[in-house]
């Protein structure tokens, strides 16, 4: 396990909800916290409330009760420099990837660099080349992400979150719909920012595949939405009970299909 | 409880018309930030004038001439009748350009843009694109509204004088053709009577007409939830409340416009 530093992120006792109004909570008495360097797993079945979640942490639901400190600042009402500064240090992959619809793969990849740290269009240029080129992605540079398959989208998505090294990088669902060279894609950019060790990787999915032993603890979302620190064996149990219905000899698949 | 419903939707009104102030009010002090150093969304403010003002050109041309060959004819026709014909001039002026001309206008950016405006904004919300660009850190009104709200507007003023411009052309056309009417004893008659307001109150109205037609259709387009069929919904309500709402601005403007 990595020796902890400090918390980038730390929940406790939180409630968030949806809007001011008192009915709208989403999540109730969350603990939760991730240390700089380190890598997490939360898993969660569909509608488990994974990507509310995540809306939490990027700020975007009230903060109920409790506490909420990201980077050291409070998240209990943020300001819009506070969300800005906290944001700016989130790299974020959404669920499905998302990408703006109505740009192209350039353009999505420079928007952080135009609309959130503020470069020229012809600086954010030099910079998306760069990565369009390192990623083989030339090719793909004018297509409208309607154009693409959801490897790409999530490749892209992948990309743009990256953009500006951040300090934390949020992976919603990263698997969800890939095929094994969009596997293959994501692992490679993975390694490397595991490889460089300057940001923390807290991943969300529904499905335990990714391997054991890359992330240094591991979280479930139960029924009511709790989350709940689990060890090491409970997530080799989900695996195992994930392929039970399609094999007999469930190891020799795991190992094809894990990240 | 006829009183509580009758108090809930006075409520309901005024906060409707105070998110849209708080939506107009937000984009003026975004824009002066855009104009000073988030220059990255005038590209964005380029196209809103593109899609609102240069792609409307085609249908306003048209309504426009048949609409000042209309009024031409009615004036031509009606005023001598009455004795007033030396006032067809005046007459013409002020229908066009403070009364119709605004109005008009308004109306075709309404069909266009309102809905136009709240489909995308829709659009994105459903798709999950507004949540993303937020938690990117990404500020919505320098990207999205602010650039759309003033692209509006500028283009609202702009085409009300095109209007007002292609209604004074089918007038002449009318005045020579159908009624044996000198186009240059228009034409002075015209700018004999013109004057400096009747110049200012079409900017005027353009501007409030474009602030409430953009600040409505963002503020639908906003309003969508997580469902699809949210989208029509919204886009049906931003229509008929820009339609309602640039009505009784209209009708609150003739009313204090007649002092001026």
């Amino acid at each position: 396990m990595t020796e902890r530093t400090k918390p980038i992120i730390r929940i406790k006792d939180a409630s968030f909800r949806y809007s001011l109004d008192e009915e709208s909570i989403l999540l109730r008495d969350v603990n939760f916290s991730i240390y700089e360097g380190e890598h997490i797993l939360l898993l969660g079945t569909s509608g488990s409330g994974k990507s509310m979640f995540v809306k939490s942490i990027m700020g975007l639901l009230f903060l109920d009760s409790g506490i909420y400190e990201a980077f050291d600042r409070s998240m209990k009402n943020p300001s819009s420099r506070i969300l800005y500064n906290v944001r700016h240090k989130i790299g974020i992959l959404p669920d499905k990837g998302i990408l703006i619809q109505n740009r192209s793969v350039r353009s999505n990849l420079a928007f952080p660099l135009q609309f959130v740290a503020n470069h020229s269009q012809s600086r954010a240029n030099q910079i998306v080349d760069r990565i369009l080129d390192e990623n083989c992605l030339l090719p793909i540079q004018s297509c409208l992400p309607f154009e693409l398959s959801i490897n790409m989208i999530k490749t892209v998505g992948l990309l743009r979150a990256l953009i500006f090294d951040p300090k934390l990088l949020i992976l919603d669902d990263p698997i969800e719909g890939l095929d094994h060279e969009g596997f293959l894609f994501l692992r490679s950019i993975l390694k490397k920012v595991r490889e460089k060790g300057e940001t923390t990787i807290f991943t969300l999915s529904r499905k335990p595949l990714l391997p054991i032993g890359v992330f240094s603890r591991y979280y479930e979302i139960c029924e009511g939405r709790a989350i709940k620190e689990v060890d090491e064996a409970r997530i080799v149990k989900l695996r195992e009970n994930f392929y039970a219905p399609w094999s007999t000899d469930g190891g020799q698949l795991e190992e094809k299909a894990t990240l | 409880m006829e009183n509580y419903l009758a108090y809930s939707n006075f409520f309901n009104i005024y906060f409707y018309l105070r998110d849209l102030a708080q939506i107009i009010l937000t984009s003026f002090l975004d824009f002066t930030g855009i104009l000073i150093r988030r220059r990255n969304s005038i590209p964005l403010l380029f196209n809103q004038i593109l899609l609102t003002g240069l792609d409307a050109i085609p249908i306003l041309t048209i309504v426009s001439v048949l609409i000042g060959m209309g009024t031409v004819a009615e004036a031509g026709i009606e005023l001598p009748k009455l004795g007033i014909q030396n006032l067809v001039g005046p007459i013409i002026l002020h229908v066009i350009l403070r009364i119709v001309g605004p109005f008009a206008t308004a109306l075709i950016v309404i069909a266009r843009s309102t809905s136009a405006l709240s489909v995308e904004i829709g659009n994105m919300r459903v798709s999950g694109e507004l949540d993303t660009i937020e938690m990117m850190g990404a500020n919505l009104s320098y990207f999205l509204i602010t650039p759309k709200i003033f692209g509006v507007v500028i283009s609202t003023v702009a085409l009300s004088f095109y209007f007002a411009l292609f209604s004074f052309f089918g007038g002449f056309l009318m005045a020579f053709f159908g009624m044996s009417m000198p186009p240059v004893s228009l034409i002075l008659e015209l700018e004999r009577s013109i004057t400096l307001t009747d110049l200012l109150i079409p900017i005027l109205e353009g501007v409030v007409y474009g602030f409430i037609v953009a600040a409505v259709g963002t503020y639908h387009g906003l309003k969508v939830g997580q469902s699809p069929t949210d989208v029509p919904q919204q886009t049906t309500r931003a229509l008929v409340n820009a339609i309602v709402l640039c009505t009784a601005f209209s009708t609150l403007f003739l009313v204090f416009s007649s002092l001026l």
